[in-house]
């Protein structure tokens, strides 16, 4: 009799997740996927709103990278406005985006993943968490937290608040970075950048521990989308976008922003409320992608900073050159990201057009506007259409997550057929590393399912007529 | 004419005050702050938003009266401040943020609005009556101002200011008890009146209903009127 294992909620990710597992007569995995199961509709109720509320608006989304969202709406208001953001504004920005960066990737990797990879998948759900990482390694769960507050701080020096900051608006920033902001960051960031190296030793000697299991695990073929400037090195805060296929070869390369309709289109599945961007070149589902950390690795020909550099260069070679496919590799290139992020920072924070005071320009507006950035998770997509009062006609928001859906569909199934055999126990360890997976691309459901709070796990088995037979349920 | 003198005790203090004066302004004067929404020293007062309810002893009366619109008498007893009051006081307030859409995170007068200052200082933490979520156009047709009814609480201080110190005349309240709700030239847009940003009525709107257009988060949070110091009293216009 064929069966059906559902994974509900899924844990460790913000936001409400389901997994189902359909399994067939013979207890082998037919097909798994991960189901989006809320909806919160902001792109429906910003309808009519005035659009220089959206850097302020958007970013209530989520309390994990609300900055992406600011930053991308500020851009997008610019973008209405027909802004020249001035030199000093666009720093104070990028520098706000890498703290975001730092702080985000620090939460993901260390709060949320570390403890699958240094407590093991199998090990005690009740210590395998941030809490059992702190029992495990008191020393790294502090440098831990202490690389996610310094990106904190580094968001509130430039945008006023830790969370939510007000600092982005249309046509630029309110206000520079003062002196005792820049000694304090200038004092510290040495050391982060330091704890920065760390995080990103222990995930490379990890990987070099378990090289099977980084090439083996949810490891599947997609196309990949990222920002590049125009020799081709990372950007995480604006560039022009790039799409390769599996094998690497470019579908487009050096698109503007604006135009990315060109080259994405949407798909729509009946068991999920959230869509399936692919490439339009390429079609449904083969066009299918992937955007994130690993997917701007593999886009990229370098990355500037030296440090996060020869990490990168390190990254190369494992694929020769070629996309690096297991998403475990996800938070290799997250970490080293993170690290890139902190040399960012440094830069920044040597430049004096941080303190400038000429930071807003505003042209004339205009009636439709896109701004894109590179959010941690990945490629963020807003695209407003204003009427001539400057009200919100139309809101298109395509979110990292949700271009990471099909790579998460795919890990799912590829982590359950992997793991879940016919006359085999199905064990909370099986479960765990179906979370992984989801987790090698997202703590954070929210933006993309528009979900809040936090969940238990529960695994139904269903058979073919849809009757449950057999319930897991872990709080 | 030279004012008659009399005295009247606030909160069993004694209090000189100014015959035929209100008990907002005696009190003000002696400097007890009573909360206000509606009451601005350059408008008349019409007791609209019932913040400044004080008690008076020695009426009969088991009501609580408006101090804005209340004139003083010579030994007047007045209590501005007890359990009672407050209590009134809050409910008022939540039935105020129940009834439209006051969504203070994403508001552009966050951090310079009278209701949140009025809330905060209140210590208004929630709001136990369900919210009503009325939809509500803006009207953002005016080069420099927008008019958004979501956050309006009506207090009035617009057609009030529009007709005795703009002396144009442009609001108005129309409708009766939960369906009012403030027009513009009945049933008008914005950008089709003489209003102006300078307009006492566009400068001392309490909440976010009328704001400058342009201004929008320009101030940092944190350096914003109210971020620091509790509400005083009314915002006064540039």
């Amino acid at each position: 009799m064929s069966k059906k294992i559902e994974i509900n909620p899924v844990t460790r990710v913000e936001g409400h997740g389901k997994v189902t597992i359909h399994l067939d007569d013979n207890g082998a995995v037919e097909d798994a996927r991960l189901h989006i199961v809320e909806f919160r509709g902001f792109e429906k109720f910003v309808q009519g709103r005035p659009f220089w509320e959206m850097p302020t608006l958007s970013q209530r989304m989520c309390g994990i990278c609300p900055v992406s969202h600011h930053l991308a709406a500020a851009k997008t208001c610019d973008a209405l406005f027909s802004s020249k953001v001035p030199a000093g504004a666009d720093k104070i920005r990028r520098m706000m985006h890498n703290g975001q960066v730092l702080q985000s990737h620090a939460l993901h990797f260390f709060h949320l993943c570390a403890a699958d990879f240094l407590l093991g998948f199998d090990s005690d759900p009740a210590q395998r968490n941030v809490i059992g990482l702190i029992n495990a390694d008191p020393e790294l769960a502090l440098k831990a937290v202490r690389l996610r507050k310094f990106g904190q701080e580094v968001i509130q020096f430039t945008g006023g608040k830790k969370i939510h900051p007000t600092g982005a608006i249309a046509g630029g920033v309110n206000a520079p970075v003062t002196d005792e902001a820049r000694k304090y960051m200038r004092e510290n960031v040495d050391q982060i950048i330091q704890w920065g190296i760390d995080g990103v030793e222990i995930c490379l000697n990890y990987y070099k521990e378990n090289v099977d299991l980084f090439n083996t695990f949810a490891s599947f073929d997609t196309g990949y989308m990222g920002s590049v400037n125009e020799e081709g090195e990372l950007q995480l805060y604006d560039g022009k976008l790039r799409g390769i296929d599996a094998n690497g070869q470019i579908v487009f390369d050096q698109l503007p922003y604006e135009n990315y309709l060109d080259e994405i289109n949407e798909a729509v599945e009946d068991w999920s409320y959230m869509k399936f961007p692919f490439f339009k070149k390429l079609g449904y589902p083969e066009g299918s992608y992937r955007v994130g950390p690993l997917a701007r690795f593999n886009i990229a020909d370098s990355i500037s900073t030296p440090e996060a550099g020869k990490y990168f260069d390190i990254f190369k070679e494992i694929a020769n050159g070629k996309p690096v496919k297991g998403s475990l590799f996800y938070h290799f290139a997250r970490l080293v990201e993170m690290l890139h992020a902190t040399e960012l920072i440094k830069e920044g924070l040597e430049d004096d057009d941080i303190q400038s005071t000429d930071l807003i320009h505003k042209g004339k507006m205009i009636n439709e506007g896109v701004g894109i950035i590179e959010a941690p998770r990945g490629t963020l997509i807003h695209h407003y259409k204003v009427d001539d009062d400057g009200l919100l006609e139309r809101c298109n928001l395509i979110v990292a997550t949700t271009q990471n859906n099909v790579g998460m569909n795919s890990a799912v199934s590829t982590i359950a057929k992997s793991f879940i055999q016919p006359g085999k126990e199905i064990t909370e360890g099986i479960l765990n590393r179906i979370e992984v997976g989801i987790r090698c691309y997202d703590p954070c459901l929210s933006c993309a399912t528009h979900a809040v709070g936090q969940m238990p796990l529960s695994v139904d088995i269903v058979d073919k007529q849809g009757n449950v037979v057999k319930q897991l349920v872990r709080d | 004419m030279k004012k008659e003198k009399i005295t009247i005790t606030v909160d069993g203090k004694e209090v000189a005050a100014y015959a035929g004066e209100t008990i907002l302004d005696a009190a003000k004067r002696a400097g007890i702050y009573i909360p206000t929404l509606c009451h601005h020293p350059l408008l008349s007062n019409t007791g609209a938003c019932r913040m400044c309810v004080v008690k008076i002893e020695g009426t009969g009366r088991q009501n609580l009266n408006s101090s804005c619109t209340t004139p003083v008498n010579d030994g007047m007893v007045v209590t501005t401040e007890s359990p009672e009051i407050k209590k009134m006081r809050r409910l008022n307030l939540e039935l105020i943020f129940s009834e439209r859409n006051h969504q203070c995170p994403f508001c552009e007068k966050s951090g310079n609005c009278e209701l949140q200052a009025v809330a905060y200082r209140l210590g208004m933490d929630y709001v136990r009556f369900p919210f009503l979520w009325p939809k509500k156009e803006v009207d953002a047709s005016h080069p420099d101002i927008i008019h958004d009814a979501n956050r309006c609480m009506l207090c009035g201080r617009c057609v009030r200011s529009s007709e005795e110190v703009d002396k144009k005349g442009v609001f108005a309240i129309k409708g009766r008890g939960i369906d009012s709700d403030v027009t513009v030239n009945i049933d008008g847009r914005l950008g089709d009146t003489e209003v102006t940003k300078d307009d006492v009525a566009i400068q001392i709107c309490p909440t976010g209903s009328l704001c400058e257009k342009g201004l929008a988060y320009s101030e940092r949070y944190g350096e914003r009127r109210f971020d620091m110091k509790p509400i005083e009293g009314p915002v006064e216009p540039k």
